[in-house]
């Protein structure tokens, strides 16, 4: 049930959280609270810096409890029986009460990721190239390396200063698909990897075609892996890595894919709806803004991963009818933005809202408005 | 609209000939059909009225519109500017250039001397003209010049800035059609009014084609779309592999669009069905097409296609892409821009006629109108014939 238009319920601002809550605001999770972590932005220095974990009251909005990362933060948080678990940007997975206290620690190879929960444990990649298998009691159960040498040399011979891009893994029952950035020193392109729960490698694929700066995750739904590959989205089979559709955007940059089983979302510039079988657009909601040499003007491209939710695709603080694009209600919530012309360096590809949706409401992360309820 | 048909007699014993040449050179890989025979489609245009010739974009000019077979320099006008060049307009005996910056000017084809000059803020794109009308990309949006003296008649889009590498404004059928910002314009060309606006959210480097009342339209956004010249309605889209930047041209009944990852597509124009698709090592910088060949100009090369199956015909490595330049098809003839000088191949067979020496580099053009050929070296525009 989508919430009703332009309510909103409650606003919390960064600076309504002590300590604030700066950062790249991760998507929120919706628990007995609502969770937001603030990650490493380009800006984030980790020796002056401080990253937070924040749980807001589900109903009111006020901060319950705040937990500082004095390592940072890049991976956003996962819920895993009742134990949340967050990707330290000094290498260290944590896991949090869910009244706020830290449980447990686990050093990793690398920058973390953002995790991604199945079952009662988590799975997590970090910048050095390492999956890893985590459970919810912090407990590692495997780790793998994507095995690139020339990666693994450089990483040698010049450090970790300048990790390779991770996004959170896709998981089914067959196991866990991942995304990693890889350049062979002349070209980009982004490696595709298939593990069964058990950690053995099924299939790896590896595209041309740049990774970008953020990786994106995969998308995994009924047989088929969603990835997005330079300005393009592929569909693979989940079982073998085979080529099912590509589909370019014309957009170097595309966000994170969504989907229904029917349709695929995703944010390129516009806001595109795929047919999931064969890649064919189905609709899109044109995206005005307009990139100038000084910045963007009407706007920001729309890169948010959609929160698709009872027939309606939620994007910044509105949604639209999965079946024809249509909008239900909202707007793009993004007046601050279209109020000036808005400089590349701090939107710098991130989104500036991200959604979930529940069957009671809508949260928003909001780079500059903070955690807010619709509905 | 510029009339066609297809040349008997002379040309077409000069198509049968070169139809052994063709064969030695084509690298037949895919099928084993030979490359067609050179059959070129007549045009009878003599003027040079958008950045690729005429509103189809297919950079080809009559055989009376040429600069004959041994051109040499004519007159020469200096431009001086530190921004850049464009290829100019030339029409009833006037041509159009200006500096990227801040000089627009009226040129007398027959004297080279200034008819009138303007001050503007100028974009960095070149011109299109129609109807005794001149449309000049400004630093935002685009103003409509009376051609004779130019005196302004409207300005129209000045909240979008104009872009680096932007597609210039197609001038046909008293509108003006641009992508400006992430939408096709189409304005009326005696008012500056919008008439309809097609937003695909995408920006568009490609110039649109325009032919029977239909224009093609690429971009960005990775479809060729076939729209209602008329009002903006869209009669069909096509998919393609990636990013569309250079110019959509028309070819008899094939749309032909090529993209940046270096596919070649041929599309029906009635239904955007694809008839062929043919590959290049890279996206063309420049597309010219005599309704016979299709000549796509690379990094490094220019190649030629046949219209009809999308063969490679020949293929010239001896030509490289200057700054802006293009290329331009006139009497069986392909002139196009060297570091040497300006070179002219036999369409037919891609084999060079002869180059025309300049020392100075030769960074835009060529534009073929009124018996002439028109290129920019390096602050000049210099007038061939």
């Amino acid at each position: 049930m989508a919430p009703p238009p332009s309510e909103t319920r409650w606003r919390t601002a960064r600076e309504a959280i002590d300590p604030p809550l700066y950062g790249t605001l991760s998507t929120p999770v919706v628990g007995d609270h609502i969770y937001v972590a603030g990650l490493a932005d380009p800006y984030f220095e980790p020796d002056d810096d401080q990253l937070v974990l924040a749980a807001l009251d589900r109903a009111s909005g006020d901060p319950v409890w705040t937990l500082a990362f004095d390592g940072g933060l890049s991976g956003a948080p996962a819920l895993v029986d009742s134990t949340l678990v967050v990707g330290g940007y000094d290498g260290r997975l944590s896991g949090v009460s869910p009244d706020g206290r830290r449980r447990w620690r686990l050093g990793l190879d690398g920058r973390s990721g953002t995790p991604t929960p199945y079952g009662d444990r988590v799975y997590v990649a970090d910048g050095a190239g390492s999956l890893h298998a985590v459970t919810a009691d912090g407990e590692r159960l495997w780790r793998v390396h994507w095995g690139l040498p020339f990666d693994r040399l450089s990483e040698r011979l010049l450090g970790d200063a300048d990790p390779r891009a991770v996004g959170a893994p896709a998981v089914d029952e067959r196991g866990v698909y991942a995304t990693v950035a890889s350049s062979d020193g002349a070209s980009d392109g982004v490696v595709l990897l298939a593990y069964d729960h058990r950690g053995n490698r099924r299939w790896r694929r590896s595209f041309r075609g740049a990774a970008n700066r953020r990786v994106h995750g995969p998308t995994v739904a009924d047989g088929t892996v969603y990835a997005v590959v330079g300005d393009a989205v592929v569909a693979l089979g989940a079982a073998d890595g085979s080529d099912r559709w590509r589909f370019a955007t014309g957009y170097r940059t595309p966000g994170p894919v969504a989907t229904d089983g029917d349709r695929l979302y995703v944010g390129a510039k516009n806001l595109y709806a795929l047919d999931a079988a064969t890649g064919e657009e189905r609709w899109r909601v044109v995206n005005e803004a307009v990139q100038t040499t000084l910045g963007w003007r009407r706007g920001l491209p729309y890169v948010a991963r959609p929160a698709v939710a009872d027939g309606a695709v939620h994007l910044r603080a509105g949604a639209f009818d999965a079946t024809t694009g249509a909008r239900l209600w909202g707007d793009d919530a993004d007046a601050w933005v279209a109020a000036d012309d808005y400089f590349d360096d701090p939107f710098d590809h991130r989104p500036s809202v991200k959604p979930v949706a529940t069957a009671e409401a809508l949260y928003l992360a909001h780079a500059i408005d903070g955690v807010v309820r619709l509905g | 609209m510029t009339r066609r048909r297809r040349v008997l007699g002379s040309l077409g014993a000069a198509a049968a000939l070169s139809l052994a040449g063709c064969g030695e050179i084509a690298d037949v890989g895919d099928g084993g059909e030979a490359c067609p025979p050179y059959d070129p489609i007549r045009t009878d245009r003599t003027a040079w009225t958008n950045r690729y010739g005429g509103a189809a974009n297919t950079a080809t000019a009559a055989a009376e519109g040429g600069p004959g077979n041994e051109p040499t320099a004519e007159w020469r006008f200096p431009i001086e500017t530190h921004v850049g060049y464009h290829t100019p307009v030339v029409a009833d005996g006037t041509v159009y250039v200006h500096d990227l910056d801040e000089r627009l000017w009226a040129v007398d084809a027959e004297t080279g001397d200034a008819v009138w000059r303007r001050g503007l803020e100028l974009g960095w794109l070149g011109p299109g003209l129609g109807d005794e009308t001149l449309v000049v990309p400004l630093e935002a949006g685009l103003v409509g010049l009376d051609a004779a003296d130019g005196s302004d008649r409207w300005r129209a889009l000045e909240d979008l800035p104009t872009e680096i590498g932007g597609a210039s404004p197609l001038v046909a059928d008293g509108a003006v059609f641009v992508p400006l910002g992430v939408s096709l314009y189409a304005l009326d060309l005696a008012t500056g009014e919008i008439r309809w606006r097609f937003p695909t959210g995408l920006p568009s480097e490609s110039m649109p084609a325009v032919a029977d009342g239909t224009i093609s339209f690429a971009g960005d956004d990775t479809y060729v779309y076939a729209l209602d010249a008329a009002d903006g309605t869209e009669r069909w889209r096509t998919k393609t592999d990636a990013r569309i930047e250079a110019s959509v041209t028309v070819a008899g009944e094939l749309v032909l669009a090529a993209t940046e990852a270096g596919t070649v597509y041929a599309l029906d124009r009635k239904t955007g069905g694809v008839r062929w698709t043919s590959r290049l090592p890279q996206g063309p910088e420049a597309v010219a097409t005599d309704g016979s060949r299709v000549y796509l100009l690379t990094d490094d090369r220019l190649t030629a296609l046949a219209v009809a199956n999308g063969h490679r015909c020949w293929r010239n490595a001896g030509v490289s892409t200057r700054y802006l330049s293009g290329v331009a098809v006139c009497d069986g003839q392909v002139y196009t821009l060297h570091r040497d000088g300006l070179v002219i191949l036999d369409a037919a067979s891609g084999d060079e006629r002869g180059v025309v020496v300049e020392t100075g580099l030769l960074k835009a053009g060529p534009a073929v109108a009124g018996g002439a050929l028109y290129a920019i070296s390096r602050d000049e525009l210099v007038r061939y014939r």
